[in-house]
């Protein structure tokens, strides 16, 4: 396709301009004015070198949301992978209606982190907080939005229900490409399901685990909109995630170079651990 | 046999269990967002939150339809989504395209420089980005659907790039043989063996758009989306559920409406993605 060469600038420059313009100029801008004390439009930003990065490394409330977001990355991982493969597990045993249940454990996806955000605050807060409570008297239902820690599981449900379904789809697709010889000599064998799920499905999905933790680690280093829904960082900012942190240090302090240089920090962090991760899997799945 | 039976019958019961949970908040807001007279203490909805109303009133969804000016936020939402999805997927097949045929070291390079992105969280640039674009004056609807565009390319190129592949080349020889330039060769045969793939992209994309908090609430100054809507209804009222429940119930049923038009390719969709 020699003649194709002659258009090939035509057809590229759209999406690269467009891409240029807004994703590779204003990420270069940030990393320059990381190194600013840019606090707004109109005055004029002066130079400052690593002060940032020093005010942010040794800021307590950047390194309470730093730990605090690994944490909850380090839950949400773990908690959305086991129920995302479990639903997987179920709903591939062919039983009538498996279909809908695929339906319903996906839709949450389809709503915004917002708005899901503001209907876990009426479960958190009525449905949990005035109802049950009301009801039982038991401890364990009241202020969920209110106590930190609580707060903290509560964030973690609320990413939980939002992520396992888009996870269950792609571990569906993989368990379906399992050959149905392989599970019917198993059973011929008489294999107990633990052991089919030790020694085939287990190391015949690796792949999928691959992508699904890849993208349940990057959604939730990145959680931002049902952080500022449900619990906006409060009480204190006791449940303020780092992408939070980094909006409201910007929006609402207006401190941007600050902000620019916490957010190229969280840039690195998010490289690093999703590539080393994906450096990982992908060596994993070739021994096995 | 009789065994497997009742084994499925428990992995039945289960599902179903855990289903209900998974909808139970939906069901919550679906039914208290048409409970009556709620006085002061809002007593239909914090007492009796897990009943059906006693009387079905829509009285709340059209006093929050009218306190958010739901229609213009639907259709400000409806346009930016529309136009923006448009956008990224023409621009993102006629790079794809170029992209996968002209086979030169130029193209592997700006191949990843353009899917390089997915690693840039968005917090990264957010700011210097609204900076960027006002001074282009482009912190309006359009400029908007211009970021979106901007945004949007790296995963749509990604997945027609892959698609582009494995279609054979000789049907574009023997247009170019007839006479077609590139502009029609894209046209009247690319575009239409791209179909499946242009379905999987834009259902990704409506979902990710119609969606989207953040972007329009840096940009968007007096103009409102629906969940920039919600989110000033939470600013002006602290806590008033019952005009909160039928508004999250507006805004979510566009999208429950999409989501089951469109649910086979949304799962297409997420396959394609993840296979990277």
């Amino acid at each position: 396709m020699k003649h194709l060469r002659k258009s090939f600038p035509f057809f590229i420059a759209p999406a690269l301009i467009a891409y240029i313009l807004v994703v590779i100029v204003p990420f270069i801008m940030g990393i320059v004015y990381s190194f600013t004390d840019w606090k707004g439009a109109y005055v004029a930003d002066w130079w400052v070198g690593l002060e940032n990065y020093k005010i942010a490394l040794t800021g307590a409330e950047f390194l309470y949301s730093l730990r605090l977001t690994l944490l909850f990355t380090i839950c949400n991982v773990i908690l959305v992978n086991i129920l995302a493969f479990s639903l997987a597990l179920l709903v591939t045993r062919g039983f009538k209606g498996s279909n809908f249940f695929r339906t319903t454990f996906f839709l949450p996806n389809v709503i915004g982190g917002l708005i899901l955000g503001y209907i876990w605050k009426f479960v958190f807060d009525v449905v949990f907080d005035k109802m049950l409570y009301n009801a039982t008297f038991m401890e364990g239902f009241r202020y969920w939005l209110q106590d930190e820690k609580k707060a903290f599981w509560a964030l973690v449900i609320v990413a939980t229900w939002q992520m396992a379904g888009y996870m269950m789809i792609i571990y569906i697709a993989a368990i379906q490409n399992i050959p149905e010889e392989l599970l019917e000599a198993a059973d011929v064998d008489g294999a107990k399901f633990f052991t089919k799920l030790k020694h085939i499905i287990m190391p015949l999905v690796t792949q999928a685990f691959t992508v699904t933790i890849f993208l349940t680690l990057s959604n939730s280093f990145k959680l931002l909109d049902a952080n500022l829904s449900l619990t906006r960082g409060e009480p204190g900012r006791t449940t303020e995630l780092l992408a939070l942190h980094i909006f409201k240090t910007g929006q609402e302090y207006g401190r941007y170079g600050l902000a620019q240089a916490q957010s190229i920090i969280f840039f690195l962090m998010i490289a690093a651990v999703t590539l080393v991760q994906v450096y990982y899997s992908k060596k994993k799945e070739i021994e096995s | 046999m009789n065994r497997k039976k009742i084994k499925l019958f428990i992995i039945f019961v289960v599902t179903s269990l855990l289903a209900l949970i998974f909808a139970s908040p939906l069901y919550f807001i679906f039914v208290n967002s048409f409970k009556p007279e709620l006085d002061a203490n809002l007593n239909d909805i914090l007492t009796e939150t897990i009943k059906l109303p006693s009387v079905w009133t829509p009285k709340y969804i059209i006093e929050g339809y009218k306190t958010v000016n739901f229609t213009q936020a639907f259709f400000v939402s409806l346009l930016i989504t529309v136009t923006s999805v448009s956008i990224i997927i023409i621009i993102s097949a006629m790079a794809a395209w170029v992209l996968v045929r002209v086979k030169t070291k130029t193209s592997t390079v700006l191949f990843f420089f353009l899917i390089a992105s997915m690693l840039i969280p968005f917090q990264s640039l957010m700011f210097p980005l609204v900076k960027f674009m006002s001074f282009l004056g482009f912190d309006n609807v359009g400029g908007l659907i211009f970021m979106y565009a901007g945004f949007g390319v790296s995963l749509s190129t990604f997945l027609f790039h892959g698609f582009i592949k494995g279609i054979p080349i000789s049907l574009e020889e023997a247009g170019y043989l007839d006479g077609c330039n590139s502009i029609q060769l894209f046209i009247l045969i690319i575009l239409p063996l791209l179909k499946p793939i242009i379905i999987t992209a834009a259902v990704l994309n409506v979902i990710w758009i119609w969606n989207d908090f953040l972007l329009p609430y840096l940009i968007l100054q007096d103009i409102q989306t629906i969940p920039l809507a919600m989110q000033n209804l939470s600013k002006t009222y602290s806590i008033r559920w019952d005009l909160y429940m039928p508004v999250v119930l507006l805004s979510i049923i566009p999208v429950l409406a999409f989501y089951f038009f469109a649910q086979k390719h949304i799962i297409k969709g997420i396959t394609a993605g993840a296979n990277k």
